[in-house]
């Protein structure tokens, strides 16, 4: 039998639709991903912690003599000059005064207590008249200007400190970042109960404001991130893309459309990137929280 | 007169024997798909209501801080309350031997000694606690299934921040956990997550509750309001902590039912009736046709004194013998399935016993039903039958007006060859019927591609749910709401990679006369790990003012975007405050409240404060860092999303999978049944003219090429169509599936479409084939001896 032309164009249409068909039904689907690049650029590692503000110059006046305080008419928040009187104590009290007489007239006996320094009324601790003995704390003092940051890590967390590190003191409701500077770590640590019920050790780094702040006062949150490692220019993969092989590191790139797994080195890594020490390349594409759907090999287009 | 008309439904049956059975199988499909669900649906619902009048299932729930026991005669007290039972309910972290992860126990007070208490336990195997014995526990079934359990094991637990050794002594069942799944979840993840039984005094020593209760239940007395009940209780509860009642619309295993109850009940009205329609259609296209080539027949019998009637049973009897058979294997096949569907159902719901049983009504139901639509279908075709008047029957059919049609008109013609333009010719003259035929095998197309519509949304949950929602490796519940400390300090621990936290805040959410008890989640600015995707897969960010609110949520509140909504926060200060819906969010799951979670904070006048956390998990660190979690106090669960997506993938996805692999092999038959019908049709109708076409000297090639070409331009016609019935038959079954738990989305890929396509072309090859062989045997002479 011989096969016409127009039968030859049949036979042609008809496999070209039934291989489209086949390729349709039986085609590599790909996986939609989400990517990001490897790329240069500066990177922060640090240590985050919770800390407090702390007046670093706080006075306590406490009471000289025994005797009678009058009230003490300061209150919280006031500032006051170097030797302000701060307060007045009458050692001999009389027992009974006799009325109506000369009572607005400060007793010539009585001893006053004058402000050792500059500053704020941080707390009125004797807020009544009455009966003091010698020693009792009246007053606290402190310059709300001059404050530092006391951070409380964990000890092998502060270990990795550098001193003089950099402070990052964070405030979503600034537009400007403050900045610090790490002055001391203590070398005592403490035994602290965690958040979570976990007993654990605790240092204290304290560093300074390194710009004038205003805003905070005494004892006020900071979230406070240390900066331990620092580069201004840095291999890095976003650290969503590493996911272990046995003990590697590994990330998909995305090859002409294919994933491919690859090991790489990682160098140092903090919340939102690694740096890649070996395996890729700046500018490759690497795919981010790579799921278990994905196999080397796998076409994937980014979404 | 009797016995001839019976010789003649023999001879027809014989002779139609093909399209016949053709049709029973279609109504078998329907029939059996029809009583498998609705004998499920029956046998599930019953069981359901008897376990839960018999292990007296409460009404009414609440959850409180402390309330001391005497606060329960005041809330016994409240009119419309039948009974009240108070108790310790608490979450643990559990150490279970050879679990590397941490699970989680919910721990529900029973008292010391066995007594009838509402929310009754049901001792599957074991014994009952006893009293004085604090270390006894009783877990419930598909807990102790999925560990491996049986009474005599024991397993850590830390309660109340001290760890602690339980025994099991019972494995026990109750109507509250009849679907047990953690608070928030939607799949169950049986390994991780179990109710733990234990003795009231044990419960008010290891949660320091002595005389106290922190959770309560209670029954309804007839008639009683639920809603009033409910505010006053609530009332009650206030002072002391209570996060708001609720009826058991909203506890959680009774919605998870119900919500699968009335899935089985739409499913099970839906795809009979169009089954049943299928059935209808394909019986009105053989009557319908048989009779016109009977015409002559039916004219001869009238003539010999046959009364209407007469004829008109005849002709349904044809119709009724083919559904009949069908109805008899699709009731056998049905209970058969409905049977298998139940046990499944086993798997998730626990019931004490869960027995299959079929109704004498359902039975009667789905023959009346079938019967009926097979009459509607059969009806109009038959009528025609009796009503033909016999002089005009014994004439030929009035041939069709053979004027020049588009095809002629618009020159077309010259283009085609003899039997092409024969092919289009007939077409052309007939649009109608081709039409039906079309539309037959368009609707049956339309079913199937249905069938594989279900496997591309279940793909798209998971894609959507699993993968670019959840991208988190566990999820970490503390037992009280911590300060960010708690975030720095899993941020510590060796193995976590990132953490994201979250805030869950009870409150009442009300618009206008509508209110819903809702948890209010605060979230992340910029979230990278547990992100919100809609169904459309875009990720969603809450904006940091406002309220974005799931679609499923804001229909039930009855608001848009930009309305206001009164929040009612349940716990802490307990503030009130309306808030503007910033975003309404299509979600796929559950019904979601979102805040930015510095907002929440500040509306409930708190400072950063977390209600737990998302890590990600470095997988070298994975064992120590589980470890540890297992032993930290603060915690009171850690989810594990990979884990819960297995256990969809091992449970839902394959029940998934069994009952769409049933609707496609239903809708396959159905396919090829309408398909192999519309062909043997044609060959009867066009048996004449084919003869004569080959006595003119037309080879048989080129007349089966004439018969098959107006077949496959019929169904070329309906593969299209049906696609668009299909996606208007999927956009409805979403409506009718889309609650306030799940909804489906409504994506198709190129899969679905090719393979219904090739589906239809491959039953379409096959019908060809079977009629070519029939068009080979066909004697010229017998054929062309007919009529004149």
């Amino acid at each position: 039998m011989k096969v016409t032309k127009r039968q030859w164009i049949y036979i042609g249409v008809g496999s070209f639709v039934v291989l489209l068909v086949l390729w349709g039904l039986f085609r590599e689907t790909p996986v939609t991903v989400d990517t990001g690049t490897c790329k240069r650029g500066p990177m922060v590692v640090t240590v985050d912690g919770e800390g407090t503000t702390r007046v670093r110059q706080k006075h306590t006046i406490t009471a000289p003599v025994s005797g009678k305080l009058f009230k003490i008419k300061l209150t919280e928040g006031d500032r006051i000059p170097h030797d302000y009187p701060v307060a007045e104590i009458d050692p001999n009290p009389p027992i009974q005064r006799e009325a109506d007489l000369n009572d607005d007239l400060p007793s010539p006996y009585t001893a006053k207590v004058f402000s050792p320094a500059d500053g704020r009324v941080l707390r009125v601790l004797e807020k009544s008249e009455g009966f003091v003995a010698a020693g009792t704390p009246l007053v606290e003092i402190g310059d709300t200007d001059n404050i530092e940051i006391v951070v409380d890590l964990l000890s092998t967390d502060a270990a990795r400190v550098p001193p003089g590190a950099t402070m990052l003191i964070e405030d979503p409701d600034r537009t400007q970042q403050l900045k610090g500077r790490v002055r001391l770590i203590e070398s005592q640590a403490i035994t602290k109960v965690s958040a979570l019920g976990v007993e654990e050790q605790r240092v204290n780094v304290i560093g300074d404001f390194l710009s004038k702040t205003t805003g905070y006062g005494d004892n006020y949150r900071v979230d406070v991130r240390i900066v331990i490692w620092e580069s201004g220019n840095v291999l890095s993969v976003p650290a969503s893309a590493l996911f272990r092989n046995g003990e590697d590191w590994n990330v998909f790139v995305v090859e002409y459309g294919r994933a491919q797994p690859r090991a790489v080195k990682i160098g140092q890594q903090n919340a939102d990137s690694a740096q890649v020490l070996e395996g890729l390349t700046e500018g490759e594409t690497v795919i981010l929280h790579p799921s278990n759907n994905l196999k080397a090999g796998s076409y994937v287009t980014p979404r | 007169m009797q016995r001839a008309l019976f010789k003649k439904l023999i001879r027809d049956l014989w002779h139609l024997r093909g399209q016949l059975a053709a049709t029973a199988v279609v109504v078998a499909c329907g029939v059996a798909s029809f009583v498998s669900m609705r004998s499920t649906y029956a046998s599930l619902l019953e069981t359901q209501e008897n376990y839960y009048s018999e292990y007296r299932f409460g009404d009414v729930f609440a959850s409180l801080t402390r309330a001391p026991e005497g606060i329960a005669s005041r809330i016994a007290a409240v009119p419309g309350v039948a009974a009240v039972e108070t108790r310790i309910v608490s979450d643990a972290i559990l150490d279970i031997p050879d679990l590397r992860e941490p699970a989680q126990g919910r721990i529900v007070s029973i008292p010391e000694i066995e007594a009838p208490i509402l929310n009754d336990l049901h001792l599957k195997s074991g014994r009952y606690i006893r009293p004085g014995r604090s270390d006894e526990i009783i877990v419930s079934a598909a807990f102790a299934e999925a560990n491996g359990f049986v009474p005599g094991d024991s397993l850590g637990a830390i309660i109340n921040g001290r760890s602690r050794r339980l025994n099991i002594v019972g494995i026990g069942l109750s109507p509250e956990y009849i679907y047990e799944i953690r608070g928030g979840d939607i799949f169950p993840d049986n390994k991780r997550y179990g109710i733990i039984w234990m003795g009231r005094d044990a419960a008010e020593a290891a949660y320091d509750m002595k005389g106290a209760f922190n959770d309560l239940s209670l029954t309804l007395a007839p008639n009683a309001s639920e809603d009033q009940v409910i505010d006053q209780v609530d009332r009650i509860l206030k002072t002391y902590g209570g996060t708001g009642s609720y009826g058991r619309a909203d506890q959680q295993s009774y919605r998870f039912i119900s919500n699968e109850l009335s899935q089985l009940r739409t499913f099970g009205t839906f795809l009979p009736i169009v089954f049943l329609g299928v059935t209808a259609f394909l019986l009105h296209l053989v009557m319908s046709r048989l009779i016109n080539t009977q015409r002559e027949q039916i004219g001869l019998l009238k003539a010999f004194g046959y009364r209407n009637t007469e004829i008109g049973v005849h002709f349904f009897g044809l119709a009724f013998i083919s559904v009949l058979g069908g109805i008899i294997l699709g009731v056998l096949l049905g209970i058969w399935m409905g049977d298998g569907m139940t046990t499944m159902y086993t798997d998730y719901f626990r019931f004490p016993i869960l027995t299959y049983h079929i109704g004498i009504d359902l039975l009667v139901y789905s023959v009346l039903i079938t019967i009926g639509s097979a009459a509607l279908g059969a009806g109009s075709a038959v009528r025609r039958a009796v009503l033909l008047p016999p002089a005009e029957a014994m004439r030929p059919e009035a041939p069709p007006s053979f004027k020049p049609g588009i095809l002629e008109t618009s020159g077309l013609s010259g283009y085609l060859s003899p039997s092409s333009r024969m092919v289009a010719r007939n077409i052309s003259r007939h649009p109608l019927k081709s039409m039906l035929a079309s539309l037959g095998i368009a609707i049956a197309a339309a079913l199937l591609f249905t069938g594989f519509y279900f496997y591309d949304a279940i793909d798209q949950i998971i894609d959507i749910q699993f993968r670019q929602a959840i991208r988190e490796d566990a999820v970490v519940n503390f037992t009280k709401p911590q300060t960010q400390k708690a975030r720095l300090e899993l941020a510590d621990m060796s193995g976590v990679m990132g953490v994201e936290t979250f805030r869950a805040v009870a409150a009442r959410l009300s618009a206008e006369h509508y209110s819903k008890k809702s948890a209010i989640i605060g979230v992340e600015s910029e979230p990278d790990l547990h992100r919100i995707v809609d169904q459309n897969s875009q990720v969603r960010i809450v904006s940091p003012h406002g309220l974005a609110l799931s679609r499923a949520l804001a229909n039930r509140l009855g608001v848009s975007k930009g309305s206001f909504v009164t929040v009612e926060v349940l716990e802490g200060r307990r503030p009130v405050k309306r808030v503007e819906v910033t975003s309404i969010i299509d979600e796929l799951m559950g019904m979601n409240a979102y805040m930015n979670i510095r907002t929440l904070n500040r509306l409930m006048d708190e400072d950063d404060i977390i209600s737990g956390a998302y890590l990600r998990v470095d997988s070298r660190g994975e064992d120590g860092l589980y470890d540890k979690l297992k032993r930290i106090p603060s915690i009171s669960g850690v989810g594990m999303p990979k884990a819960i997506l297995e256990s969809f993938n091992d449970t839902f996805a394959k029940t998934i999978g069994i009952f769409t692999s049933v609707l496609v092999l239903f809708s396959s038959a159905i396919v090829f049944g309408v398909v192999y019908n519309a062909a043997r049709i044609a060959l009867s109708e066009r048996g004449r003219e084919l003869a004569s076409l080959r006595v003119l000297g037309f080879s048989k090639r080129e007349v089966a090429s004439i018969l098959l070409g107006e077949q496959a331009v019929v169904t070329l016609v309906a593969v299209p169509s049906g696609f668009v019935l299909g996606v208007v038959l999927c956009a409805t079954m979403n409506n009718l599936v889309d609650t306030e738990l799940m909804r489906l989305p409504l994506v198709f890929t190129i899969r679905t479409f090719l393979i219904t396509g090739v589906i239809v072309t491959i039953a379409s090859a096959i019908s060809a084939l079977l009629v070519t062989l029939r068009l080979r045997g066909l004697d010229l002479i017998a054929v062309l001896k007919t009529r004149e």
